[in-house]
């Protein structure tokens, strides 16, 4: 199967969260930075500040050529502890009395500016000491720049080893995704299955569908084919039923009406089985899909069933008692479920002696239950008891496998209990 | 044009038009088999398309429809009918006999469906109770056969003004004998129409629940109520 990854709706993912990533390392590098110059320029201009106003001190207690034999020996020690500072004093008229800065220019009482000293950037600050001297002073510290760099360079390849793992895993696990998606796409593909425009959502989507259609026409090509079989055999066996009847009217001899009269009921039995075996192989085709059931009371369809058979279970001389819960409710097939309630009673009417007790239970759930006193089952017929042609007695055994086809197709489970004191069918919900 | 008219002493059965819509010759030959000797006049065609032009363009009492036809399927010529406005009693007649397919066909419009095999009594009783029941425009309250009543709103039944208590199971029993006063009723029908049990089942239910109800019909009367009309069903007699 080909499916591009530019259609992928997790390579996108995946893209996505590089991106994200990539942005993230990128402003915190800006923030952290801008946050550092702000922190380094402030450290700078306060020692500018406090180198000003000590040397405003000493030309303030030793005159002007005190101040310059100061700073002749400051820049003596100048460099020892990583930093740079230069200084400038100036006469009035402007002219260098020492220093190697600039000239300083127009004085303005709290202004700095940005200088470059030794290749680095540095601050400086100047001030009006007396009528004939006047000091600027600039500081610069290498090392604060050099960790600025450092750390710059270091959230570059932090970052870009970041946005390179959230890449690899949105990747690792798009791929993971995306496998699992086409492959299960793939199992529910037709043989030849069909591009999909789209995400693999789509795909997905698009795969279940042509699965869906499948399996309607499987049930169609099922339907068509049963309704055949059923038109196919029925119809000469409805021709055989015509004839024996005419036989049966031409003939005057009793003996041969009598024949007509069982070769007819043969011909009914052999319809009513195929009629069963259909049933159950739709109930099976059905198993476990709610289409055709109609919202029902259970309560009342079995109610009803049991009016039609509670003057057969007493003629066979059985007890019945019945304990309905009120109006329970499913989603279920009338006739079927008809069907099943009645195949049961038939079997309890056909095996269970005179003297019995019989007792039908419905409850919420579904959960319905038909227990007798009888005998039990025994243990050879207990284990086919669903089994096709499993008959007990008189039958075709098909009764009991009908029943269960039919709790399948509901989506219930049935159960047997059977010993020397009883037998009990549980027809429950599925857990 | 004679006109017939019922006649307390004397009934002269009407002619009544019966079109067959069946491709298979064998069956159409039983069917016309069965209907001789009866009201009927059978009219047979073997296509959906005859169906369907005799159907829409001629008078008819009652359609009998096949399903599976060479030119399609009964049901939908059946719902054809209806959306022309044709209401003639149609009974479908089909192999297809299952709950679904009986579905199908009722659904399409057709007002009774029968299995095929059918039984013979069945199928002519079936034909009049649809010609019947077109005629009447809704159920009376009070049916009377003989010496029977069944008032159906206060649910009690009467023989010769006596009453009978009957429990409502077999109250529905009786109604169903009433409608089909006079005719068989068959197992197949009470199953299906009283009981909605669209199989037989392997014990003797129907046999059962009409002999307690024939009892309780026939307790202190001389003349029997009910009477077992052999190999084909049941029949409610007049009582006397």
């Amino acid at each position: 199967m080909t499916f591009g990854w530019r259609r992928s709706v997790f390579g996108a993912l995946a893209l996505r969260a590089a991106v994200v990533a990539l942005l993230a390392v990128v402003v915190l590098r800006g923030v952290t930075l801008a946050a550092l110059d702000h922190a380094q320029a402030a450290a700078l201009a306060r020692a500018v500040d406090t180198d000003l106003v000590g040397l405003a001190d000493i030309y303030a207690s030793g005159g002007r050529s005190e101040l310059l034999d100061r700073l002749a020996d400051r820049d003596a020690l100048s460099g020892t502890d990583g930093r740079i500072n230069a200084y400038r004093v100036e006469d009035a008229g402007g002219a260098r009395l020492y220093g190697r800065l600039a000239p300083i220019g127009t004085v303005t009482a709290s202004a700095g500016r940005q200088v470059t000293l030794a290749g680095t950037h540095g601050w400086q600050r100047a001030t009006q000491l007396g009528a004939d001297a006047r000091l600027a002073v600039a500081h610069a510290d290498p090392a604060a720049r050099a960790l600025r760099e450092r750390l710059a360079r270091n959230f570059l390849f932090v970052g870009i080893a970041i946005v390179m793992i959230v890449s690899a895993l949105a990747a690792v696990a798009a791929l993971r995704l995306r496998a699992r998606i086409v492959a299960v796409s793939g199992g529910l593909a037709a043989a030849s299955p069909v591009a999909v425009a789209g995400d693999e959502i789509d795909l997905l989507a698009a795969r279940s569908q042509e699965v869906l259609e499948r399996q309607r026409a499987l049930t169609d090509a099922y339907r068509r084919m049963a309704d055949t079989i059923a038109h196919e055999i029925r119809t000469p066996l409805s021709h055989l039923d015509t004839r024996l009847r005419g036989f049966a009217e031409v003939t005057s001899d009793a003996e041969r009406q009598a024949i007509a009269v069982a070769a007819r009921a043969d011909v009914r039995a052999v319809i009513t089985m195929l009629a069963s075996l259909l049933d159950i192989a739709t109930s099976e085709a059905h198993a476990g899909s709610a289409e055709g059931l109609v919202r029902l009371d259970l309560s009342a369809l079995t109610a009803e069933v049991l009016d039609v058979y509670s003057a057969s279970l007493e003629e066979a001389g059985l007890r019945l008692t019945s304990e309905i819960e009120r109006a329970v409710t499913i989603d279920g097939d009338p006739a079927q479920l008809r069907r099943l309630l009645s195949n049961l009673l038939d079997n309890v009417v056909r095996y269970v002696s005179a003297g019995n007790n019989v007792k039908l239970t419905v409850a919420s759930g579904p959960r319905i239950t038909v227990a007798d006193t009888g005998p039990g089952l025994p243990k050879s017929v207990k284990a086919r008891l669903f089994e096709r042609f499993s008959a007990g007695a008189g039958g075709h055994g098909l009764g009991l496998a009908l029943v269960r086809a039919i709790v399948v197709r509901h989506g219930w489970t049935i159960s047997v209990s059977s010993d020397a004191k009883g037998t009990c069918f549980i027809i429950e919900a599925s857990p | 044009m004679i006109t017939y008219r019922y006649r307390k002493v004397m009934v002269i059965t009407p002619r009544l038009r019966l079109l067959c819509v069946e491709d298979d010759d064998f069956a159409a030959a039983a069917l016309a088999d069965t209907v001789a000797g009866t009201e009927f006049d059978l009219i047979r065609c073997a296509s959906v398309a005859d169906g369907l032009r005799l159907g829409a363009g001629q008078p008819f009492d009652v359609i009998i429809f096949d399903r599976m036809l060479p030119d399609g399927d009964g049901t939908q010529a059946v719902a054809q009918l209806r959306a022309l406005g044709i209401t003639t009693p149609v009974l479908i007649l089909s192999a297809l006999e299952r709950s679904t397919h009986r579905v199908e066909g009722l659904d399409a419009g057709a007002d009774d469906y029968i299995g095929k095999p059918y039984d013979t009594a069945e199928l002519i009783a079936r034909v009049r109770a649809l010609h019947r029941r077109h005629g009447i425009a809704s159920h009376s309250a009070v049916l009377i056969h003989g010496q029977f009543e069944c008032h159906l709103k206060a649910r009690t039944a009467f023989r010769v003004g006596r009453h009978i208590a009957l429990s409502p199971k077999e109250f529905a029993l009786f109604t169903y004998l009433m409608e089909n006063a006079g005719e068989v009723v068959t197992r197949d029908m009470l199953l299906r129409d009283v009981w909605k049990l669209n199989f037989d089942p392997t014990t003797n239910v129907v046999d059962v629940n009409i002999s307690r109800l024939r009892r309780k019909l026939e307790d202190g009367f001389p003349t029997p109520a009910l009477e077992t009309v052999w190999g084909s069903g049941y029949r409610l007699t007049d009582g006397t």
